[in-house]
């Protein structure tokens, strides 16, 4: 049954806002560094030996993770939730024999898996641009060598870890404030936020999940990647509470 | 079926006999405002209900409630035999509801909406091509919902309601947005539904004349409170023991000044007939002996039924 209420939420998206943001969202960034390597392609030097992928793959997601990915996934939430809201569609969906428990964690197991989705489709267009970009100036050398997969595969993982928190926290807002405004504002004000904290080097910014870009940035320009950082504990514990909570309230959800 | 009924009432088997039971229900938002005040109901099984009030009466709430999306704070909810508030979910497989305005994804079309209800009820996609030609929304089916009309939109939200073929339907003000021809067709259906597969129907509205002819019964409701339940003759019997009589005959004006010179109430209409109002049945055969001694020919002499739109008024108002 959860299956099926995973693919009942895939086809309720269908034609909805909240995939074409993921389908076109995914490409813009990709698109923008293919092209800019393509105009000035000597501004994408790397020295001999090294292979161009990794410089690629650090600079899309390092520039995607900074503010525009944490605002996509605080949008998408709101919209995933104001499919629902849009037409008082839980007032049909709370008459539905079946319990509301398993309704809302299917919910929020398709956002995992949609926001999953959009970083392994971000992947992807970094490769397809930057296959582009080599292939119209071959000086880039990115046909000379293979795609860092190990590289990609690391940097999906942890920006998956980085914003697990923000995911949490902003489903539940979801479903206390039935209006995407109000969710996207309290996302926002949250972000920025962190981001003032993390660059005053606040001491506890490891526990503000908020501050995913800065956690994601700590990971990436590390020598070694590490298996998984506090922060990203910290972002776990966050998720899994919030999944609690989650559940606790929207049983006691009633539809006036 | 009386027989029937005894030996449920005598063993306490009313779920037998009556779909929903609502007893001594009360609700408040808070504690200045009580919405819902010691209602007690009951829906038989098999019937068509008609659950009729002005608008703010209760009757969106009291439907909330019997679907447990409102938490009352006193009383008890009964459907088929089962509390709402403790088996929602095996007695939702039962119901069939629409509140207000349908439930619908605009972004999709007719068919993918009821391709998803499908899927939550885990029913075979032939059903779907069924229901929508109970409908009539074959042809619009592959339209995207935005592009529907208000009326294709309700047509759609019954459709929903009927695709796990429930044995109760609740439904909350169904007819609204429809045309003429489109009433007709769904009072049609909710006949057909009631008489051909014995499906319970409750329908909310505050078109008085869809109950008077759609429903067997009726629960009027105001100010939160159940005025009034039962079939519809006894309303009528109840609360309109008619004295109001259409008369023509030949000389009209002659006819009025006769009728208040005895002290009768009366007035011309512009068809040239008169209406009188009695106070007592024993003043009708003296009045028209006096009017016919007096030279006049009759021609017609009609009582005046009430209808449930004048008989409503009276009760709400």
């Amino acid at each position: 049954m959860f299956f099926k209420l995973l693919y009942i939420e895939q086809k309720k998206t269908k034609k909805s806002f909240a995939i074409w943001l993921t389908i076109f969202g995914s490409m813009v960034i990709p698109l923008i560094t293919g092209i800019v390597m393509m105009v000035k392609p000597e501004n994408f030097q790397v020295p001999d030996g090294i292979n161009p992928w990794k410089s690629l793959l650090f600079m899309n997601f390092k520039i995607v993770s900074s503010f525009l990915f944490p605002m996509y996934v605080i949008y998408l939430i709101g919209l995933l939730g104001n499919i629902e809201y849009k037409s008082s569609n839980w007032k049909k969906l709370f008459v539905l024999p079946i319990r509301k428990e398993l309704l809302i964690s299917s919910k929020l197991v398709y956002t995992l898996l949609h926001i999953l989705f959009a970083i392994v489709l971000f992947g992807i267009n970094t490769l397809v641009f930057g296959y582009l970009a080599g292939a119209i100036r071959p000086q880039l050398n990115m046909f000379e060598y293979m795609p860092d997969i190990t590289l990609l595969l690391w940097y999906i993982y942890h920006l998956f870890l980085s914003i697990i928190g923000i995911i949490g926290v902003q489903f539940i807002l979801s479903i206390f404030f039935e209006n995407l405004l109000v969710t996207l504002s309290i996302g926002l004000f949250l972000m920025i936020g962190s981001l003032i904290a993390a660059g005053f080097n606040w001491e506890y910014i490891e526990y503000v999940p908020y501050a995913a870009p800065h956690g994601f940035n700590l990971v990436i320009s590390a020598a070694q990647i590490p298996w998984i950082t506090k922060f990203e504990c910290t972002n776990l514990v966050t998720f899994a509470l919030m999944f609690v909570a989650c559940i606790f309230f929207f049983k006691r959800k009633t539809v006036k | 079926m009386l027989l029937f009924r005894q030996i449920a009432f005598t063993f306490k088997l009313h779920h037998l006999i009556h779909m929903i039971e609502i007893e001594n229900l009360s609700f408040a938002y808070n504690k200045q405002e009580t919405v819902i005040d010691n209602i007690s109901l009951k829906v038989a099984k098999g019937s068509i209900y008609g659950f009729l009030g002005p608008n703010g009466s209760g009757k969106t709430t009291i439907i909330r409630l019997m679907l447990n999306l409102l938490k009352h704070n006193n009383g008890e909810i009964t459907i088929d035999g089962q509390q709402i508030d403790h088996n929602s979910v095996e007695i939702f497989r039962k119901i069939g509801s629409m509140i207000e305005s349908p439930s619908l994804y605009n972004h999709l079309s007719g068919r993918d909406n009821l391709e998803i209800f499908a899927l939550y009820y885990n029913i075979g996609k032939e059903r779907i091509d069924q229901v929508l030609e109970i409908v009539g929304l074959t042809d619009a089916a592959g339209k995207l919902v935005k592009r529907y009309s208000l009326g294709m939109k309700q047509r759609l939200g019954i459709a929903i309601c009927l695709l796990h073929d429930p044995e109760l339907l609740i439904l909350d003000e169904p007819l609204n947005g429809l045309d003429p021809q489109g009433i007709a067709e769904i009072r049609n259906l909710f006949l057909r539904l009631n008489r051909e597969e014995g499906k319970t129907i409750l329908i909310s509205s505050h078109l008085l004349s869809e109950i008077e002819n759609t429903c067997t019964h009726i629960g009027i409701i105001n100010k939160g409170k159940l005025l009034f339940e039962g079939k519809i003759d006894a309303l009528k019997n109840n609360f309109a023991e008619s004295l109001s009589y259409l008369l023509e005959c030949t000389d009209p004006t002659k006819a009025t000044i006769l009728l208040r010179e005895f002290q009768i109430s009366c007035e011309p209409t512009s068809s040239g007939s008169i209406i009188l109002q009695f106070t007592a049945k024993d003043e009708i055969p003296v009045v028209l002996r006096k009017l016919v001694e007096a030279g006049l020919d009759i021609y017609n002499f009609q009582r005046q039924e009430n209808n449930l739109e004048e008989l409503f008024l009276e009760i709400t108002k």
